[in-house]
């Protein structure tokens, strides 16, 4: 994935598709001259396709992958059944993917991750960095109007208003927190943004496109007292309609969109259906067009649903232990921390079936590994020191070396949920056949998070969202005072990665020699997991076939539909 | 004692049996381990973040300030607004609980159309096939859970045969056909329950009352069958009848709250379970307040009710 190297405008969509290549062939063509870009900034549509015909369940999922769809056609009504209730509709504060997706649809990122899990633009049509890379000068797109009721175009200053909203320290949002380094943001002209850095940041746009993007509303809504959180107003595809919370929310198309040809659906209509055999039911009897969260024990019956298609692509997410390094609480933990000693967390990685975990709790639908990043990510390394499957006579071995026979250790997990619920489960048994003692703990989700959050645990089931860059996924690895113990991530090797990831590999211009570095940070996580990937569960939806121009997204929360159509 | 001044009386014992709802309904929401800040701000929060909206929801004010808070508030019609999505709590409640109580009242009629025939056949062919038939509908209706019935009813009859919806709700005002059609499957699986106990109930008052002796003394005279069964011994055999719909329909509005689930059926069960799962604390307060309220109410309209069917009772 190129990245733009300091001094380089990016390149724009329009000129990658004039050339009638692929993105990803163009980005090669484009990398291996030396112009780093940032390729399909601009213009692309919703799904990543070039063509707009979308993915149209060759089950895939990527761009290369265009179905024989035919023209796109406008209308019609497009039904999607999440899988949890909704309940915040404000991009700046929402944690839950359920809530994301709808942001997705409503409102427009100023970068964003596309199907190749590259960091494309969003309203951000090119950038220029300085030097350093201690200066990001935006180039805003132009013809970017606000839903009504505020429509008027928005310009660079909106951005510079949504940045000191976020910010505010009043409003708590959970985006303000990895900003930290920023020095100052404002509106250089009508459609240029500037943001300076303390220090050098060559890779903040995969910050931004990070933890689902950063949405752009309207700060006149806004200062009317309209609240984003129940009816939010931006610039996205789809306006807001209607929330009867519970039963459905409606999104209309946005006709001043400005992207020329979609949206093409006249409306979209969620509908959270909680039970997983309820969604199922939904989708075989077409009464919803498109099911988020295909639940994977559930996955073979729809193998003989013609009508269905099974859409299945590699997914960013992340399945893994949390392994507590520290000694900062006293509650719920092993005898003598036994965690806090490197081959003892080496010792559960070799402990642990990671291939067994993938067929028990993914029915094969995920891909086993120790890396932070899935293959096709450009970040991802095939470095993977431990045992894939178990091996627990090298487990016991380093608990020898350690100096600890039958350590107890306090593993908490979820039964909320199946995949950490089983997890936890195997986990133990794992933990039991190399040498250790666990004590498995399954809490509602709410207290095993409080657990998690106090660092009251030797190992915690978890899962993540996962990142497009490790820039990204520094926010998971942030260490500051106020944080919760559970970030503090204070080890052997913690000075050294923090010295790599930020002072090398940040203000590193040769895309190249940055991930050689980054690369280096991650075979360092590995080798010493306080974070024990187990796997990367494949992202899957199911949707009827008269849904054209749909493909999955890496994202769980990027539901793309933007460029959807029905073929009615 | 006149049925007025009876009635205001059971008004009075009944708002403070509320009053007491309340106390142990905030003390149990709040004795539950989990903090809504970090719910709302997700488990990668730092300290500062979550203290400040621990501060802002008041979170950190003592338990008695906070219950005279709430207290005050629901007595004043402020009901708050949600932790988690900042809706008012009243306008959740209004627009979810009409469906919660239809669907209720759907399942009741549902057991009640299954239960009295049911009932009265089992008592009139005691012993007979029709009695064994009667009595193993109720011991099944009794033992499976009214969950795993939703969901074998939406695979069979959802999926299968695609005949009715499986999941969602329409509003009578929007379209009548419609809305009877998404009550059907939650409302049997919700009812079943209630018909299974209801016919037991039936089956063993008729046979009570069968058994008595003006029944006897009614045959000597040579009263017809019909006359005794339908006239004089239904009429005694409902009147405990219609206490026990009264406790299943409280019992139905508790059950609301899975069988919702299980059917994407907005109503307030589901409001009720997501608010749990993110200690919403205002919404799961008011609205299991609400449903105490609700089972109250009907207790204290059976008692009264109880008063006209049963002559032989004097307030």
């Amino acid at each position: 994935m190129p990245k733009p190297n300091s001094g380089e405008s990016i390149l724009e969509y329009d000129d990658v598709e004039s050339t009638g290549l692929t993105r990803r062939q163009y980005a090669t063509i484009v990398s291996s001259l030396g112009v780093a870009s940032l390729a399909g900034c601009a213009g692309e549509n919703g799904n990543g396709d070039t063509d707009g015909n979308g993915g149209n369940g060759n089950g895939t999922g990527t761009d290369d992958d265009d179905g024989d769809a035919g023209e796109p056609q406008d209308g019609g009504t497009l039904e999607v059944a999440l899988s949890t209730g909704l309940s915040n509709l404000d991009g700046h504060m929402q944690t839950a993917p359920a809530d994301q997706i709808v942001t997705y649809a409503n409102t427009d990122f100023l970068f964003r991750v596309d199907h190749d899990m590259e960091v494309v633009g969003g309203l951000v049509e090119s950038v220029d960095v300085n030097d350093d890379g201690t200066q990001w000068e935006m180039n805003i797109h132009e013809g970017v109007t606000f839903h009504p009721p505020h429509e008027r175009e928005l310009t660079a200053e909106d951005i510079a208003w949504n940045f000191d909203h976020v910010t505010d320290p009043e409003r708590f949002s959970p985006r303000n927190k990895p900003w930290a380094g920023i020095a100052d943001w404002h509106a250089e002209d009508d459609h240029t943004f500037v943001i300076e850095f303390d220090e050098g940041q060559l890779e903040f746009d995969s910050y931004m496109a990070g933890w689902h993007g950063f949405p752009i509303y309207s700060p006149d809504a806004i200062e009317d007292g309209m609240d984003m959180q129940t009816e939010p107003v931006a610039t996205g595809p789809f306006v807001f309609e209607d929330w009867v919370t519970g039963e459905q929310l409606t999104l209309t198309r946005f006709d001043d969109y400005w992207h020329d040809e979609y949206p093409y659906v006249d409306e979209v209509v969620f509908r959270p259906i909680p039970d997983g055999s309820g969604r199922m039911t939904e989708i075989m009897q077409g009464d919803v067009d498109i099911v988020v969260d295909v639940p994977f024990d559930l996955l073979s019956q729809l193998e003989d649903d013609d009508a269905t298609v099974v859409d299945q692509t590699d997914s960013f997410a992340i399945l893994d232990l949390l392994i507590n390094p520290t000694e900062e609480t006293e509650e719920n933990r092993g005898e003598d921390y036994p965690t806090t000693h490197p081959e003892v967390r080496q010792a559960i990685s070799e402990a642990i079936d990671r291939n067994a975990m993938v067929d028990i709790i993914y029915n094969g639908q995920a891909t086993a590994t120790q890396n932070y990043f899935p293959e096709g990510s450009p970040y991802h390394i095939d470095y993977n020191p431990h045992s894939m499957g178990a091996d627990p006579d090298a487990a016991r071995a380093l608990l020898d070396e350690a100096g600890f026979d039958e350590p107890e250790v306090t593993l908490i997990s979820t039964a909320e949920r199946d995949d950490m619920r089983e997890l936890g489960q195997i986990t133990a048994e794992n933990l039991e056949a190399a040498g250790f003692a666990p004590d498995l703990q399954e809490y509602e989700q709410t207290v095993w998070s409080d657990r998690m959050w106090a660092g009251e645990f030797d190992i915690a089931v978890e899962d993540l969202f996962g990142a497009p860059s490790l820039s990204a996924l520094r926010g998971f690895w942030r260490y500051e005072e106020d944080d919760p113990p559970f970030f503090n991530y204070m080890y052997e090797e913690h000075e050294t990665i923090y010295q790599m990831w930020d002072e090398e590999g940040l203000t590193e211009e040769d895309p190249e020699e940055r991930l050689s570095i980054f690369a280096e940070v991650q075979r360092m996580m590995v080798d010493d997991p306080i974070r024990c990937v187990v796997c990367h569960p494949d992202q899957i939806t199911a949707y009827n076939e008269s849904v054209q121009g749909y493909s999955t997204h890496p994202w769980g929360s990027n539901l793309d539909i933007h460029g959807t159509w029905l073929d009615q | 004692m006149s049925i007025l001044s009876y009635a205001a009386k059971r008004l009075f014992v009944s708002i403070w049996v509320l009053f007491g709802a309340s106390i142990l309904i905030f003390g149990i929401v709040h004795l539950v381990p989990g903090d809504p800040a970090r719910v709302t701000l997700g488990r990668f929060a730092d300290r500062e973040a979550v203290e400040g909206v621990r501060q802002e929801m008041g979170l950190n004010d003592p338990l008695y300030v906070q219950y005279s808070d709430w207290l005050v508030g629901t007595l004043t019609g402020d009901w708050g607004n949600s932790l988690i999505s900042n809706q008012p709590v009243l306008t959740l409640i209004v627009e979810r609980f009409p469906k919660s109580i239809e669907l209720a009242l759907f399942a009741l009629a549902i057991a009640v159309v299954i239960s009295l025939p049911l009932g009265i056949m089992g008592a009139l062919n005691r012993s007979t096939k029709t009695d064994q038939a009667t009595l193993f509908f109720s011991q099944i209706g009794i033992a499976i859970p009214n969950f795993w019935l939703g969901i074998m009813l939406a695979l069979i009859f959802g999926r299968y045969l695609g005949v009715l919806p499986a999941s969602g709700s329409v509003a009578f005002t929007e379209d009548p056909v419609q809305n009877i059609r998404h009550l059907i499957l939650p409302g049997v699986s919700l009812g079943i329950l209630a018909a299974a106990v209801l016919t037991r109930y039936m089956r063993s008052e008729m046979i009570d009352q069968l058994n008595k002796d003006y029944v006897t003394t009614a045959r000597a005279f040579g009263h017809p069958k019909k006359r005794i069964v339908w006239k004089y011994t239904l009429k005694n055999a409902l009147i405990p009848y219609v206490t026990m719909l009264g406790m299943q329909f409280g019992f139905l509005i508790g059950g609301v709250v899975v069988i919702e689930t299980v059917f994407a059926y907005g109503g307030v069960g589901q409001l009720i379970l997501n608010g749990l799962l993110n200690r919403d604390y205002p919404i799961v307060q008011m609205s299991l307040l609400i449903l105490a309220g609700t089972f109250i109410l009907v207790n204290l309209v059976v008692d009264i009710v109880y008063g006209y069917l049963n002559p032989r009772i004097s307030y």
